[in-house]
């Protein structure tokens, strides 16, 4: 049984490599601010919102980043969806500070966070569906 | 960038939209948190594992299966070409004793 939660728990992490790939961004994002708190100085977030609320998004990245790793190695899908609704949440935020700040010129970037947001609010929806049904399954056999 | 009045209209909203859609992802994230319980979720992960535990051993049967399969057809192979060859020695047979007989040979299918 442990060598099959094991393989459940690597095989999961494959299996969501883009989930992953999000994670360590948002954890990287954090790091960057915590070795260089100036970082966020000048960019588009806190040029548009200010900086303690581009602080808090910096800490919503990194929070979401460890709260996924710690969702798909644990096989935790509770934790894993808040940290998707928390990356979407910080992903658009930065998408429309980028538009915002260099308009025309910025489209493509935010579209490409738009789209992050969306796969990841998408994939949240879509892991509570699947728990809730597991759970159910769970319930009815015999 | 953008035509000043999209620039103006947009400049007040933008932080507010901000605000709306990053709240909006936390409280669903919470909302999820509170709605998801761990017991249920340790029920969909257990229910997850026994359905992994299924696909394995219904691929272990599935894996013994072609093996089966696999060297049932070898032996029907080996069969059948033992077969023909049979055939093909006695219609050789037959032709060679149908010249001897006069008979005409070539009516037999090859």
């Amino acid at each position: 049984m442990a060598i099959l939660r094991k393989t459940l728990r690597g095989q999961n992490a494959v299996e969501n490599i883009f989930e992953v790939w999000l994670a360590l961004a948002g954890i990287l994002s954090g790091f960057v601010f915590f070795y260089e708190p100036a970082a966020i100085d000048g960019n588009a977030l806190s040029r548009t919102i200010g900086y303690w609320p581009s602080l808090a998004w910096t800490v919503a990245y990194f929070a979401s980043g460890v709260l996924l790793i710690y969702g798909l190695f644990r096989v935790s899908p509770r934790w894993e969806i808040f940290g998707l609704f928390l990356y979407g949440s910080a992903a658009v935020a930065n998408g429309l500070a980028i538009i915002n700040v260099f308009g025309t010129r910025g489209v493509a970037t935010t579209a490409l966070y738009l789209s992050l947001s969306a796969a990841a609010w998408v994939r949240a929806v879509w892991v509570w569906h699947v728990v809730l049904q597991l759970a159910e399954d769970h319930q009815n056999v015999p | 960038m953008f035509p000043s009045y999209v620039a103006q209209a947009t400049q007040g909203l933008l932080p507010l939209l901000i605000a709306v859609v990053g709240g909006g992802g936390i409280v669903a994230g919470v909302v999820a948190l509170l709605k998801l319980k761990p017991e249920t979720t340790s029920m969909a992960v257990e229910q997850a594992q026994g359905a992994m535990e299924t696909m394995q051993s219904l691929n272990e049967d599935l894996s013994k299966d072609r093996d089966y399969y696999r060297e049932l057809a070898k032996e029907r192979l080996t069969s059948l070409q033992a077969c023909e060859e049979e055939l093909r020695q006695a219609r050789a047979m037959v032709r060679h004793f149908s010249k001897i007989q006069g008979f005409n040979g070539n009516d037999l299918e090859d």
